[in-house]
């Protein structure tokens, strides 16, 4: 009997591969062990599940026609962007297939008047920056991904960056969008104007974390370059001090574009990278200021945080002279995370929220938690928002490494809910922590969202497990951390 | 290569997943794959290391990366990326390598003249038809007993010629350009007995020990005391300016930083140059060759759209993984076509051939040249 199931499984399985060349030639459909494998994580390599195809859609219709598809053989699936999520997000369960929408990487209109562009859910974020720089416009949210990573995947997990401090996350920056559903229907939700009449879909789509349906096209909006940009650098000798200024900064009421800190760990790991941004080493803490605007508003601002800053004794303190400058503090800043990657193979992510009264308080438990667990942890975190990420470097090699490490992530989480916070700012809840959903929110709640989300994808099928709890106690079909071999 | 050596490789290692190097690589770029990615490459060649993949499953993926090393500068955890290809392509080197000889390169040139290769673009394996498609379709061979020109005087200095396999033996009017150039700007050009093949593409396809042994002996037939050595392939002088004690450049570079003694002219043209990655990424010297291109033209050079990315040559990696390759090249193709040049410009051969084949598919007619050939194809007396 289970050999004739299986047997009856490889023959659906046979034809839904032929079906899948077929609508999207064989070159974009991807079943060979190495490219599996490649897609068997994202940037969060803690959790890993091979796919048993990937598949590469170029067009709307090709979209429509594989979710039509896998529908009917009701096969899990998800979408991928470029695969920098830090969630897990875009990793199936055995046996799923996995659609990388990289190829669908045209803008399909930029409107300068309306201060709006349509895009293709693969264009990369930074792409469309450079695109629309001519017009004096440019697309606010700016993950530490945003070279590489793509326009649907900053939607699908609402992505911020340091400018949504004063910007807002992607959500604010999304007029209307074409969704795909799990079936292959077609909604079109929001309007290009920007005004939303009716329940606010487009709304309830940015952050769904592609469990709702794929965005094949997505109308963004723009907003004007500013005329002025000033970016401070202040050294301090704690992180506890670094808090201090921005608490101080927030209350006296400067509304600064970006307000970003990095530990001492997390400099000198820029310093020692391509990213070298002239950091001081031996600051126990840097706070970046960026304040933008009209001439005027930002000279006001600029002697306002000036005076501030300065009244905090910093051991450095400096303006970025020329655009240069500037650029390559944020360049040190975005590519921090990554030049961890040379203290130790692996690297953790974290993301949480505290309100930012409670930052310090955050930060002194971290260092608790380091100091138990013996890892490095380097900091770097949006402090406007009281977004923190501490990056714990490990060697997925070592399991009790990887225990060690998701289980002070947890900690770290559950304080964050204590202190009045939430378990995350913008990298998603996706597996990494669905868990803990629980802790944030009662059973009646997570029911609610369930029942709103199972209207769009009543199968559960599309991106399965991320973003809400996973019923049936499933979730241990995503392989946790150890590296299986085989 | 046992996987214990791979273990050693701290290059798998240091790569931490993060993707920001994935928009700065020309095959991901154009076939929007993870296994064309940097960051690809490194996950499975980590993978194999950890006995979760075979050697056959990761070979394809590293077979099309072009080597263009454009990734490194993009990577925050200086992932060392070339050394990680390099050596596992130690493991089994290219066979095409003990095909770079003399001999081979003249049965190409029959072939072309008497029209079979254009039959063998069209049937035989992907890796033989790229090949034959890449021969260019007036190959010229560098004359073994040419001699200099005396240099005008008074005379400025001395300089020695590196051929190169695939210059000498597919581009020599560039070579005798060249020399006359030289020459007419008060240079005494040296040809020294060299080794046919500096040994570039044995270091990156496998054969590293090989290779550094024909590049040291190049560089030792190459010892004379001159101001520079001049090639005509940005890729060879790479190889040999890590071994050389006297700068190894291209023609136009040299007498840019000499400074011109009579400029030369040329027609008015719409010129696209692209720049070559070893050139660009590997010498840093695309930024001062666009200066001198433009100062000893006078035209306003023009570049493609992501001039940055590669062509899709590699070396010979056009061969070895012909689909990834043609996806990079037509890419690259559309975009210098975009402004409508009358001639295409490179600096090294392998682009060059890589350039032609693509641009002659999509039918262009005009000239795809050295810079040298502009100065003298189409200079005004």
């Amino acid at each position: 009997m289970d050999s004739e199931k299986s047997t009856a499984g490889r023959m659906k399985r046979k034809h839904l591969l032929v079906d899948l060349k077929h609508i999207l030639g064989k070159a974009h459909v991807l079943t060979d062990p190495g490219s599996l494998l490649a897609y068997e994580s994202d940037a969060l390599t803690l959790f890993r599940s091979r796919p048993s195809a990937v598949i590469l859609p170029k067009t709307e219709t090709e979209v429509i026609a594989c979710a039509k598809r896998l529908h009917q053989a009701q096969i899990p699936w998800a979408a991928r962007g470029a695969g920098t999520g830090l969630s897990g997000g875009a990793l199936v369960p055995p046996g799923g297939v996995v659609m990388a929408l990289t190829r669908m990487n045209r803008i399909l209109e930029i409107d300068p008047v309306g201060m709006r562009a349509k895009v293709q859910p693969g264009v990369v974020n930074a792409a469309l920056g450079r695109a629309v720089e001519p017009y004096g416009l440019r697309f606010a949210p700016d993950p530490a991904s945003q070279t590489v990573s793509t326009l649907g995947g900053n939607l699908a997990e609402n992505a911020g960056g340091p400018q949504c401090f004063l910007h807002g996350t992607t959500t604010n920056h999304v007029f209307a969008l074409r969704v795909v559903l799990p079936d292959g229907t077609v909604e079109d939700w929001g309007t290009p104007s920007g005004v939303q009449d009716g329940f606010d879909l487009r709304g309830f789509f940015a952050g769904s974390e592609g469990t709702v349906g794929i965005a094949v096209s997505i109308d963004l909006r723009l907003i004007p370059q500013p005329d002025e940009v000033c970016t401070f650098l202040a050294g301090y000798d704690s992180v506890t001090k670094a808090c201090e200024v921005v608490s101080t900064l927030v209350a006296k009421g400067l509304q600064p574009v970006a307000l970003e800190v990095m530990d001492q760990n997390a400099i000198r790991a820029v310093e020692d990278s391509v990213f070298r941004a002239g950091l001081p080493v031996d600051a126990g803490a840097v706070l970046l200021v960026e304040i933008e605007g009209s001439k005027d508003s930002v000279q006001k601002e600029k002697e306002a945080a000036r005076t501030i800053l300065q009244s905090f004794h910093p051991s450095v303190f400096k303006q970025a002279a020329t655009a240069e400058e500037r650029t390559q503090l944020w360049k040190g800043r975005k590519g921090a995370g990554g030049a961890l990657g040379r203290l130790a193979p692996d690297s953790y992510v974290m993301d949480g929220v505290v309100p930012r009264s409670q930052l310090a308080a955050i930060m002194t438990y971290v260092e608790e938690v380091q100091k138990e667990t013996g890892l490095h942890v380097a900091n770097l975190f949006h402090a406007g928002d009281g977004n923190i990420h501490p990056h714990f470097s490990y060697d997925a090699r070592d399991a009790e490494q990887c225990a060690t490490v998701e289980d002070a992530g947890a900690r770290i989480l559950r304080k964050c809910l204590e202190l009045g916070g939430s378990i995350t700012g913008e990298h998603g809840i996706g597996l990494e922590k669905e868990n803990l959903l629980a802790e944030q929110y009662t059973s009646e709640e997570i029911n609610l969202m369930e029942r709103v989300r199972q209207i769009f994808n009543p199968d559960d099928l599309l991106n399965p497990g991320k973003g809400l709890p996973m019923k049936r106690g499933c979730s241990e079909v995503f392989r946790r951390h150890a590296i299986s071999h085989g | 290569m046992s996987n214990s050596s791979l273990l050693e490789m701290t290059a798998a290692f240091d790569c931490m997943h993060c993707g920001l190097c994935l928009e700065s690589c020309p095959t991901y770029r154009a076939t929007g794959q993870e296994t064309q990615s940097p960051r690809g490459r490194i996950a499975l060649v980590r993978a194999l290391a950890e006995e979760r993949l075979d050697y056959a499953d990761v070979l394809p993926s590293l077979n099309a990366c072009l080597l263009c090393r454009a990734c490194e500068p993009a990577c925050p955890s200086r992932v060392d990326y070339h050394t990680l290809v390099d050596e596992f392509r130690q493991a089994k080197p290219a066979k095409l390598l003990s095909w770079m000889k003399p001999a081979f390169f003249a049965l190409l040139r029959f072939l072309r003249r008497c029209g079979v290769l254009s039959l063998a673009e069209r049937i035989g394996t992907p890796t033989s038809r790229a090949l034959a498609a890449s021969v260019p379709s007036q190959p010229t061979l560098f004359p073994t007993h040419f001699t200099p020109p005396s240099p005008q005087l008074p005379q400025r200095g001395t300089v020695l010629l590196h051929l190169g396999c695939v210059q000498k033996s597919f581009f020599g009017d560039s070579l005798k350009s060249t020399a006359n150039l030289l020459a007419a700007q008060g240079f005494q050009v040296e040809i020294p007995a060299q080794p046919f093949c500096c040994g570039s593409s044995h270091s990156h396809f496998g054969e590293p020990e090989k290779g550094n042994q024909m590049r040291t002996e190049t560089v030792a037939a190459l010892s004379q005391s001159a101001d520079a050595i001049i090639s005509l392939a940005a890729g060879c002088s790479a190889h040999l300016q890590e071994q050389s004690s006297i700068p190894v450049l291209d023609p136009l570079l040299f007498l840019n930083q000499q400074g011109w003694r009579t400029p030369p002219v040329t027609k008015k043209l719409r010129a696209v140059w692209d720049p070559p990655c070893q050139l660009d990424h590997v010498l840093n010297q695309a930024g001062a060759m666009r200066r001198a291109l433009q100062e000893c033209t006078h035209l306003q050079i023009l570049e493609p759209e992501d001039a940055e990315l590669c062509c899709g040559a590699g070396g010979m990696s056009y061969a070895l993984a012909p689909e990834v390759s043609d996806a990079v090249t037509q890419d690259k193709i559309e975009k210098i076509l975009r402004h409508k040049p009358d001639v295409v410009l490179s600096t090294n051969p392998p682009c060059r051939m890589r350039l032609e084949t693509g641009l002659r598919k999509a039918g262009f007619k005009g000239e795809i040249l050295h810079p040298v050939e502009l100065l003298t194809v189409f200079s005004q007396p």
